[in-house]
């Protein structure tokens, strides 16, 4: 009995396969259809679609595709139940819609999608950041203005420009956009400072946009010396300055300019110093040489101007050198060293000595003297040269 | 009832917790290994099964080491954080330990000495070293599986019993999931003496020799099957368990070159070394050396004998040519041998017990007592008890006689540092860390290209240098510091962006490479940062590992721990019972032994002592070499105090040359360290001798050879040395004014942790290459040229050259290292030196690097010869280290040389300069850069002489000048970017001595302290 049962199982569903494989042919008989919607719609807002049908049978499946912006996206609407479909597109673009029903094109709409008002903030974007303010240099404020969707407005929608220059003028362009993007270009001006430029479209602002427009690079200047003193002695300092720095329009170098000093200094020897500009102002401490004469000073900015040459005179430091040998003590005694007012020399003071062409030496003076032990020394007649900065002196020295 | 375990050994235990539980909580993070256990730990507590570990290097196998130590921690961290999971889990396998030995003990010895034996274990120095001065965790769970699996071997194949069989595997496959090395070498060292052992008694080791032996054999052919299963399932659990192991060993090897170890020295020529490696391990086991050999050297025991002989000679190291012999150079060259000492020295433990208890309550005892009464006895087992307690303090406190650590560092404002602004998205290093760097990382998921495990480096600048990690660079010379330079110039290449450093060594190396202070963080630790580093990228590069691999190495180790424990558990009751006939002390008697152990005893007690007072009682003024060398010894480690004590008396006071000695800076006064001294007496008198003093320093720049001549008097029996002349100047102004160039570059960010707008991207200050050219000096190809900032504002500037061959194809590309200013201000013009090394690859996709040796510069071995170049300039705006004012005076041509002085007229002391000398052709175009690093740093108002030799340019050939489409600047070419200036002539410009030709100098200056405003 049981066996039964199953046979009668595997005969129905072998029934149910085979027709599944065979469907049943259906004749059908498309009616007519067509959509009533507007053209255009703003973006974002809900688009009613009245479905109007004919001539079709009631609980028919007819399948609407709707193509925008996003995609493809196909739904169901079946005759006699439904009235209208409902689509809300953000993007802009043409939303195109069509009807099908078994595979048969029956109506097709294209509708339109439009931007909504522009949305703050608009996008902006200036580059570069900087630029000198020559009259030539150049940057360009750019702005992308989209509704709160990100949609592109319409071109050649006129968008607005301010810009408030350094020199106080305020600029105004009105410039369309061209494929959703607007641009002009800042051409510098010959005052260094900051532009402002703020963009809107249709009430609607960007954020404010800055453009350095900096001083180029400076012109010939010139330099003095300040708090010199008027001896050679290697120690003391005195200040060089420049003229405040400027460009050829008159705007003040950037802070940190950087500025070389070159100086030829009476004994031939030169010096390579570096300093850079506050407030245009470039200044640094110079050492009084350490020979008599007149020293040479020349500061430049490579790739700008350069500056007048400084002549400055220096006297001699030293009245004389007294040389004292104790040749009990083997000990040769340099000093008193005396400047020119009679003030010994300060401590520290260098003070070379060389015998016979050999021996070098150095010592320090610490009261106005400086001592050297020449308990090696050999027995005999020695030359002693002691030179103190660029005066030297020479000295025999008997050993017994 | 199975008769219970020995009271001592309970003893044991308790002593074990105590003495270990409470040192471990002071000494835990000032042993070498014990973070670097730690971290792997925390990496199996974020990560179970993902091998990968992206922190250390550039990322490594977290499999190149056995898993099942670090896995326990990690385990316990969940409960009581990480550390509490280390001392937790080496304090268990300290106990287990202890157990270990003692049952290990009773194969040798009487059960009561194996008590004395477990007490021993707890003091052991081998053991105390292991834990509190190297902090081997693994090292402990392995030899503490190995000890207990030993009993339960020789019960196996004495007694055949099955489940003694399952316990040995059992207990080591736990060994070979914690240390897979204690288990290969064990079975050879430990396991197989153990079994010959078990055979020998079952014959019994009594009656004629050969009669024995040929029946071991023959009880060895019976057993064969017992030997079949046994070694076939320890082999494959070695295989098994840690399988990911051998599979990434296989086919990942890494070249490396071997890390030089002190326990391969010669142990007499470094004696730091023998101390270390063989004297503190073995420690009061040397002064028993005569009883163990006369207890092991018996028929019973001679596979154990010969077993530890072997052990104790290779243990030697390099002292004698024979452990290299037997190891074959190559095993030698890559074994720590310290590991054969210390598997001596637990090998001895249970002799070292059967002694004390002989000594205590035994016949060693009898015999003093009999023979020399009971104070004197007293008196010797006070001194054996003291030795040991000595030998517990001193290691316990070993750190505080020589630091192995720095001091600790409070990581919580690194951690903060790093979490903060997204710092955490670039890669970071430690400099003077020490092992705490494994702690740091242990606590953040930032990664470090360092590491501190240097079997698994994978970066080429560190496997091509015996180097451990960058962190103590320093402590590897030349090379370290060689290898660190390269990070440190293109560190772009591995995205590394921040330094935290402890040790101002290295800071004149950071800054010359162009790397600037950011801040200094509340624990001391100073941040550097370089300018202009991408950020890692989202997704990182690793090896990736088969998921049979992964769930093996996530699950067999401890699941191999879990059987130990149930087996152990089910097996309890047998546990502490020997089912064999005690064990009775033979070899050594009392009567003929006790004057030859004693005597030894005193004679190694008198050569340590008199060794100890010489030291004492040694002056380094007898003789003025010694005195010399003692002289710069104390300059060295800054220890003026004794070098004050080396100038004659009366010549300086203590506090005026301290006083003279603070003003003092420079590259060798307060970077220096001292590599190589020698000495010639250049005028010996009887009490006065002038010596010639060559020394070779090492700094973090350069190595610097000086020569010094000094004076020495004899004073009495004293030799002395004369103080160093100091300078008398006077600064000419009491108080200086100076303007300060300052900027703060903030951008116009949001305070938001959003993503960066448009408007947050910083403007890239313009630059403009001047000139270049591809050079070549010699062999070495450079390239040279000047490079000016026409921005208005100040720049940090990376310059890189790319060089091709004919065939346009890219050969190698660098970044300028010292030879520039890597800050540059408005319209400032800087040159440039580019020279290209063996490991120049900035990008991932370049050359592998070869090996670098910076000791002899070794240039890049260009295939085909570089014809053409392109200079990369780019930059951004910085807002530090704008100091300038120093300058050169007094520059003369003389001798072929450039003579002057540097001076400082600023307001800020001069740590190190540098002098750049830029020689240019007649069309004023660079021909070569040159720099000069200054000894001595120039105080305010100050000057420091210099001379440097000029250039031979008969030696430079120019292969290429570069033109103006060879010039990039921001990424774009320079040719693209509007002229606003106009060539100018250059009265700078020093025309040269011989020949066509101009120079310029510029100070470039490292402010080590600068003014905090």
């Amino acid at each position: 009995m049981r066996r039964v049962w199953v046979y009668g199982f595997i005969l129905l569903a072998a029934s149910a396969l085979v027709s599944c494989r065979h469907p049943q042919q259906v004749f059908v008989k498309a009616g007519t259809l067509s959509f009533q919607a507007p053209d255009s719609i703003p973006a974002g807002s809900l688009l009613k679609v009245t479905v109007c049908t004919k001539d079709f049978t009631p609980a028919e499946s007819i399948w609407i595709q709707s193509q925008g912006s996003w995609g493809t996206s196909i739904r169901e609407f079946v005759t006699g139940r439904d009235k209208e479909i409902r689509f809300r597109d953000s993007l802009t673009g043409m939303l195109t819609l069509r009807a099908l029903y078994h595979g048969k094109l029956l109506a097709e709409k294209k509708i339109r999608i439009l931007p909504v008002v522009p949305a703050e903030p608009m996008d902006s974007y200036l580059g570069s950041k900087s630029v000198i303010a020559n009259g030539e240099d150049w940057a360009m404020i750019t702005a992308i203005p989209t509704d709160s969707f990100g949609n592109l407005i319409p071109e050649n929608t006129e968008v607005d420009f301010l810009l408030l220059r350094p020199d106080k003028r305020v600029e105004h362009y009105t410039m369309p956009t061209r494929a959703g993007v607007v641009y002009r270009k800042i051409t510098a001006g010959t005052v260094a400072g900051k532009t402002f430029v703020g963009a809107s479209v249709q009430g609607v602002n960007s954020k404010e946009k800055e453009l350095q427009e900096v001083a180029g690079f400076p012109e010939p200047f010139t330099i003095a010396a300040e708090s010199k003193s008027i001896y050679a002695d290697s120690r003391q300092t005195f200040k060089v300055k420049t003229s405040v720095l400027k460009d050829r329009y008159n705007n003040i170098v950037p802070e940190g300019t950087a500025v070389f000093f070159d100086c030829r200094d009476a004994n031939g020897t030169r010096r390579q110093l570096s300093a850079y500009t506050l407030r245009g102002v470039a200044e640094l401490f110079m050492q009084n040489p350490a020979s008599a004469g007149t020293m040479t000073i020349e500061g430049s900015t490579f790739g700008g101007g350069a500056s007048n040459q400084l002549q400055i005179y220096f006297t001699s430091a030293f009245q004389d050198i007294p040389l004292v040998y104790d040749s009990a003590a083997k000990r040769l005694f340099v000093g008193y060293l005396r400047g020119k007012l009679n003030q010994l020399v300060p401590n520290g003071t260098e003070v070379q000595l060389q015998i016979d062409s050999s021996l070098n030496t150095k010592a320090e003076t610490v009261g106005g003297m400086a001592l050297f032990d020449l308990s090696d020394l050999l027995k005999g007649r020695h030359n002693a040269r002691v030179t103190v900065f660029d005066t030297t002196v020479q000295k025999e020295i008997i050993v017994p | 009832m199975l008769p219970k375990a020995d009271r001592l050994l309970f003893v044991a235990l308790i002593l074990a917790v105590v003495i270990h539980g409470s040192a471990l909580l002071y000494n835990v993070d000032k042993t070498y290994d014990a973070f670097v256990h730690i971290f792997f730990a925390d990496h199996y507590a974020r990560t179970w099964f993902e091998p990968w570990e992206y922190r250390w290097y550039t990322g490594f196998p977290i499999n190149s080491y056995p898993p099942l130590s670090h896995q326990l921690i990690a385990l316990l961290s969940f409960v009581g954080g990480l550390k509490f999971g280390f001392i937790t889990i080496i304090l268990s396998f300290l106990c287990w330990f202890v157990l270990g030995i003692y049952r290990f003990s009773q194969l040798w010895v009487p059960k009561r000495s194996a008590g004395y034996a477990a007490i021993f274990a707890v003091v052991a120095s081998s053991i105390l070293q292991t834990i509190h001065i190297y902090g081997q965790m693994p090292t402990i769970i392995s030899i503490s599986c190995l000890t207990n699996a030993l009993h339960e071997v020789y019960a196996f194949f004495r007694g055949g019993k099955r489940r003694n069989l399952v316990n040995a595997l059992a207990i080591l496959g736990v060994t070979v999931a914690s240390h897979h090395v204690t288990t290969i070498f064990g079975t050879a060292f430990f396991i197989m003496p153990i079994i010959a052992t078990a055979l020998l008694d079952t014959v019994g080791a009594e009656g004629n020799i050969f009669v024995v032996a040929w029946s071991v054999v023959v009880t060895a052919f019976k057993k064969f099957k017992s030997l079949v299963i046994f070694f076939s399932i320890l082999g494959v659990e070695i295989v098994t368990i840690i399988f990911p192991y051998w599979y990434y060993s296989k086919t990942d090897p890494i070249t490396q070159v071997p890390i030089p170890h002190g326990s391969r020295d010669s142990f007499i020529e470094v004696l730091s070394s023998g101390m270390m490696f063989f004297l503190i391990p073995t420690g009061f086991t040397l002064l028993m050396l005569p009883f163990i050999f006369k207890s092991l050297y018996v028929r019973r025991n001679i596979f154990l004998a010969l077993s530890f002989s072997l052990l104790l000679l290779l243990g030697t190291g390099g002292t004698t040519p024979i452990p290299k012999m037997l190891l074959g150079s190559n095993a030698f060259n890559i074994l720590t041998l310290d590991r054969f000492t210390f598997w001596a020295s637990v090998m001895a433990i249970p002799f070292v017990g059967d002694f004390f208890r002989r000594l205590i309550e035994g016949d060693i005892r009898e015999r003093l007592v009999g023979r020399y009464g009971k104070k004197r006895y007293n008196a010797v087992a006070a001194l054996m008890i003291g030795l040991v307690g000595f030998q517990v303090l001193f290691i316990l406190n070993f750190h505080k006689f020589r630091a192995l650590q720095p001091a600790a560092i409070e990581v919580q404002p690194i951690l903060s540092f790093l979490e903060r602004d997204q710092h955490a998205k670039w890669r970071f290093m430690t400099l003077g860390f020490g092992d705490q760097m494994a702690w740091l990382s242990a606590q953040t998921t930032a990664c470090s290209i360092d590491g501190n495990y240097h079997s698994a480096r994978r970066v080429p600048e560190m496997t091509s240098q015996p180097l451990e990690r960058l962190e103590n660079s320093k402590f590897k010379g030349i090379q370290g510091l060689g290898s660190l330079q390269q990070f440190l110039t293109i560190p772009e290449k591995y995205y590394l962006k921040f330094i935290f450093s402890n040790d101002k060594f290295y800071d004149p190396i950071l800054y010359f490479t162009g790397w600037e202070r950011v801040q200094r963080l509340e624990n001391g630790i100073m941040v550097w940062q370089k300018q202009d580093i991408p950020p890692l990228p989202s997704v990182l590069p690793k090896k990736e590992m088969p998921t049979y691999q992964k769930l093996m190495w996530g699950i067999l180790p401890v699941s191999a721990f879990c059987c130990m424990l149930c087996v152990v558990f089910i097996n309890r009751k047998h546990y502490f019972y020997f089912p064999f006939p005690e064990i009775q002390s033979t070899g050594y008697k009392p009567a003929s032994g006790n004057r030859w152990l004693f005597s030894y005893m005193g004679l190694i007690l008198l050569i340590a002592g008199f060794f100890w007072i010489k030291s004492l009682l040694t002056s380094y003024q007898k003789d003025p070499e010694t005195l010399i060398k003692a002289y710069y010894n104390a300059l060295d480690f800054k220890f003026f105090e004794k070098a004050h004590s080396y100038f004659p008396p009366g010549s300086v006071g203590f506090e005026d040359y301290v006083l003279q000695l603070s003003v003092r800076d420079g590259l060798l006064a307060s970077y220096g360290k001292l590599n190589f001294i020698s000495i010639k007496l250049l005028d010996k008198k009887p009490n006065k001798i002038t010596a010639l003093v060559k020394t070779e320093w090492v700094t973090p720049l350069e190595r610097y050879h000086q020569e010094a001549e000094h004076h020495l008097v004899k004073i009495g029996p004293d030799w002395f040395i004369q103080p160093p002349v100091f300078t008398h100047s006077t600064a000419p102004d009491e108080h200086m004014e100076k303007g300060i160039l300052a900027l703060h570059s903030q951008g116009k960010r949001t305070i938001s942790a959003a993503t960066t707008e448009h408007d947050d991207v910083l403007d890239r200050p313009e630059l403009r290459i001047l000139s270049a050219k591809l050079i070549r000096l010699d062999s070495q190809f450079v390239v040279v040229g000047e490079v000016q900032n026409v921005d208005e504002q100040a720049a940090h500037i990376t310059i890189e050259a790319e060089l091709y061959d004919s065939l346009n194809r890219r050969l190698v590309s660098y970044n300028s290292k010292y030879a520039t200013i890597h800050k540059v201000l408005p319209k400032e013009v800087v040159p440039f030196r580019i020279e290209f090394e063996e490991t120049a690859w900035v990008k991932q996709d370049d050359n592998s690097p070869l090996k670098f040796d910076p000791a002899q510069f070794t240039a890049y071995t260009f295939k085909h010869p570089p014809v053409q170049f392109k200079v990369l300039a780019r930059a951004v705006v910085t807002d530090r280290d704008m100091y300038r004012d120093a300058g050169v005076e007094e520059m003369r041509f003389s001798e072929g040389k450039i003579k002057g002085e540097i001076y400082n007229y600023g307001i800020e002391e001069i740590s190190v300069p540098q002098v750049l000398f830029t020689y240019y052709d007649g069309d004023s175009s660079v021909r070569y850069v040159d720099h000069l690093f200054l000894r001595d740093g120039v105080r305010q108002q100050a000057k420091q002489l210099f001379e440097r030799k000029l250039p031979d340019f008969k030696r430079v050939l120019v292969i290429k000048r570069a033109e103006i489409k060879d010039f990039y600047v921001n990424g774009l070419p320079q040719d693209s970017f509007e002229d606003h200036y106009r060539t100018t002539t250059r009265p700078e410009l020093i025309p040269l001595p011989n020949g066509p030709g101009y120079t310029r100098l510029q100070v470039h200056s490292y402010i080590g302290n600068p003014t905090i405003y």
